[in-house]
């Protein structure tokens, strides 16, 4: 494999509360540029862990995080804050996710880093929400529209990476199957690479090109998605 | 159930919109001094000339409750204002450090939560100053423990939450962050901190003032008026009708926006 190709580099990656007992162990696995790669695994099996650790919130006891060959881990001050901005998470629940008294409009924003109207309207034109939503609160948006809104909120500041961690969890059918077209989409479009982070077999089926299979920590299994496909949807 | 809520909030407001118009706005047509003796006309009676009679000096009664509940607000006032900026300043700190910083914080707070209150203040009102507005800011520097322990409480919480992991994600600095997004969320809290504190002050003021270690004479306030009505020979009721009436409406009314708060927040997150 290239390395010019790789983007994100996790090098034995251990996390957890206590050494004796780390919840992820030595964990590695590369994800390449334009790439959607799916970690799947039960609850309580590690997967949120990784993403919370890729993106700074727990110290690791052990390991690596390289974006585009720099361990991200150890950059700190201002260079941490615009090295946090090219890895963006889309968390499970939209509306825990937005502040619950900020229009649209400042959310994004506030994450573009300067306010322009006109920037906004790309951004939310790019999930295929219109201008109307510039001034609503998170409060008057369905599950699927405030989904949407993050996911233009992170797209906000340019990123390489996105974490999509349970994505789709807390939405009904028809908006998952809406929100995994407009995430291949966007990957397509915009060449973007994709952390897929979830328990769920159609998320991974449509979004995923590989599948890395987490049990108790540990990284069990590697498979292409045709592999995974062919493994538990035949099953099913 | 809900209109009621409101209801406590509304006339709380309203009661004290109505005494600091009283205080502030009523002496600017009401142009008697409240330290201009008239010997010649002492503990005289409520009359037309003087509404709510006047004192043992001769001096307009309402002109010097009117100024009386000016300072005692004040000074409450600021007090809750300075407690409420180092509440906040500590549980902010307390909040986002972690270990050395974070338990000190907590642990001087817990130490001031040990003193008793009582021998704070007249140690620092009886001793240390005999100036009103040192002796209360002094007393605010020693008030903020429960303020802090709140907003401490609240980062943590939101420390924890997506809404803050996605802001950080995103690059936001800090004091963007606070600011722009955690202090509007905890607006609802300082409020009432604030409130509570402020009716606290009041109470402080006035029995400070009345054990005669709160504003020198002859500055009025609510407390010094009260104790000089004790002085005053039986059966000038007025002094301590009227200043009695105004202490307890004016505590009322803060407390009933305390829980006019505290009762609208709870509603929001029962909502």
């Amino acid at each position: 494999m290239s390395r010019d190709n790789i983007i994100l580099e996790v090098k034995h990656l251990t996390v957890g509360y206590s050494q004796k007992k780390p919840v992820v162990k030595d964990v590695s696995f590369l994800l390449k540029k334009g790439e959607c790669l799916a970690i799947f695994g039960k609850l309580g099996s590690g997967k949120t862990t990784i993403a919370m650790a890729i993106l700074g919130f727990i110290a690791p006891i052990y390991g690596m995080v390289l974006l585009n060959s720099i361990n991200i881990l150890k950059i700190r001050g201002r260079k941490r804050r615009e090295v946090r901005r090219r890895i963006q998470p889309i968390f499970q629940d939209p509306f825990l996710s937005l502040h619950p008294m900020k229009r649209i409009k400042t959310v994004l924003e506030d994450s573009i880093g300067r306010e322009s109207g006109k920037s906004v309207k790309r951004y939310l034109n790019m999930v295929g929400l219109d201008a109307s939503y510039m001034d609503r609160l998170p409060s008057q948006l369905s599950g699927g529209e405030l989904q949407r809104v993050c996911i233009a909120k992170a797209l906000c500041t340019n990123p390489e990476v996105l974490i999509l961690d349970e994505p789709f969890t807390a939405q009904d059918h028809v908006t998952k199957v809406k929100l995994a077209v407009l995430l291949r989409d966007l990957k397509n479009k915009y060449n973007l690479s994709y952390l897929l982070i979830t328990h769920d077999i159609f998320t991974v089926s449509f979004l995923s090109d590989r599948v890395l299979l987490l049990d108790q920590g540990k990284i069990t299994e590697t498979m292409t998605a045709g592999e995974f496909r062919e493994k538990y949807i035949a099953e099913l | 159930m809900k209109i009621r809520k409101i209801d406590n909030l509304r006339f709380g407001l309203a009661v004290l919109v109505l005494i600091v118009v009283f205080a502030f706005v009523l002496p600017v047509f009401y142009r008697v001094s409240p330290y201009e003796q008239d010997l010649s006309n002492p503990l005289s009676a409520p009359s037309i000339d003087h509404p709510m009679g006047t004192d043992m000096y001769g001096r307009d009664l309402m002109a010097r409750i009117m100024k009386g509940t000016a300072n005692t607000l004040m000074v409450s006032f600021l007090a809750s204002l300075v407690s409420l900026i180092i509440g906040i300043i500590a549980g902010v700190i307390s909040g986002f450090s972690r270990g050395i910083i974070s338990e000190l914080v907590m642990r001087l707070a817990d130490v001031l939560l040990g003193f008793p209150k009582l021998v704070m203040i007249l140690l620092i009102s009886g001793i240390l100053s005999r100036d009103i507005f040192v002796s209360f800011f002094l007393l605010a520097c020693l008030s903020w423990m429960e303020t802090a322990r709140i907003i401490r409480g609240e980062i943590k919480v939101i420390k924890e939450s997506l809404l803050y992991k996605s802001l950080v994600a995103a690059g936001l600095s800090f004091p963007k962050v606070l600011l722009g997004y955690i202090f509007p969320l905890l607006r609802g809290k300082f409020l009432v901190s604030f409130t509570l504190s402020f009716a606290s002050f009041i109470l402080i003021e006035i029995s400070l003032s009345f054990l005669g270690l709160g504003y020198a004479s002859p500055e009025p306030s609510l407390g010094t008026l009260l104790r000089q009505a004790r002085y005053d020979p039986a059966g000038s009721y007025w002094i301590v009708i009227f200043t009695g009436l105004i202490i307890i409406i004016l505590v009322s009314a803060v407390n009933f926006i305390a829980d006019g708060i505290k009762d609208s927040l709870e509603e929001n997150v029962s909502r």
